[in-house]
């Protein structure tokens, strides 16, 4: 190897350092993204955890249980975990609909919540380099997928 | 003193010990073998009875067969039942969550969403035919869990 190669080489290495934390950005986002999600799910279900307790308490439950392992993978590539919302003013559209929908239109706006998160896991899969994020945004997207089924069922 | 080869050849050693882990290589054709065969052993799982949950379950093949080229022989289930169905399917979301952290291209992982989420559905469905909770984890799917 000639010196100009092994400078060329040495850059290259430079740039592939470089690059490397703001592929943990784009990944950090998008985690980001899910758990402000699935947080927002949570909150939303508890609005309406009254009307059907025994379907939208465990997806309470696990939609929380999801955010939390969110939040590890978070931690992993050195991001922090935000503030939850308060309001449904600050969730997303298909959080806001159910947790503020009335009794008669709760089933359709869960069942369209669930639709909404399995596409959005759908959507992900493939941008999540790390396998083990991944794996475990993959398990998640089986949970939505089982609770899609159920609402669907009861609807 | 140290001299400018010597400074070079360190270069070159740090850059070297910069380089990934050696990883076993992924075969993808493997994987998706095990995913079809998976499948396939969860479809001859079902009993004659299961009617359309058989059916559920039989639209995935042609999304497989094309991806898993060598597959191998066509598994068969001894005694065939919603209970043998259920343990197949569990299994068969394992090995598909699994492969996900095995195969990381676009296509591969799309795929894979839509076997996650069918074989998901396919438990929770196959568990209230059992009279069975329909979801007892937050994360099915995943190794040594329900």
């Amino acid at each position: 190897m000639n010196r100009r190669r092994f400078l060329v080489g040495g850059a290259a290495a430079a740039v592939a350092l470089k690059a490397a934390p703001a592929l943990a950005a784009d990944e950090g986002t998008l985690l980001l993204g899910l758990w402000r999600r699935e947080i927002g799910l949570a909150m939303a279900y508890g609005q309406q955890v009254h009307t059907r307790p025994e379907l939208f308490g465990p997806a309470r439950r696990h939609a929380n249980d999801h955010a939390a392992a969110l939040a590890t993978e978070l931690a992993a590539v050195g991001l922090g975990t935000p503030e939850p919302p308060w309001t449904p003013d600050e969730l997303d559209v298909s959080a806001q609909r159910l947790a503020t929908a009335r009794p008669a239109d709760v089933m359709a706006n869960a069942v369209l919540a669930q639709e909404s998160m399995l596409t959005l896991y759908q959507g992900a899969l493939p941008s999540l380099p790390d396998a083990k994020i991944a794996m475990t945004a993959a398990t998640i997207l089986a949970s939505h997928a089982q609770h899609l089924f159920i609402l669907r069922r009861a609807a | 003193m140290v001299t400018r080869r010597a400074l070079l050849g360190a270069g070159a050693l740090l850059l070297a010990g910069c380089g990934p882990p050696d990883e076993p290589e992924v075969n993808a054709a493997q994987v998706w073998g095990e995913q079809l065969r998976a499948v396939q052993r969860a479809i001859a799982s079902y009993p004659a009875s299961a009617g359309m949950l058989e059916t559920r379950a039989r639209e995935r093949l042609p999304l497989l067969e094309s991806m898993a080229a060598a597959a191998g022989a066509t598994p068969t289930a001894t005694t065939p039942s919603l209970q043998t169905a259920l343990e197949a399917e569990r299994l068969a979301l394992q090995t598909h969550v699994a492969a996900v952290g095995l195969l990381e291209d676009r296509a591969s992982r799309e795929l894979l969403a839509t076997l996650i989420a069918a074989a998901a559905e396919a438990v929770s469905a196959l568990r209230l035919e059992l009279d069975e909770p329909a979801i007892v984890d937050a994360f099915p799917g995943q190794r040594n869990r329900p």
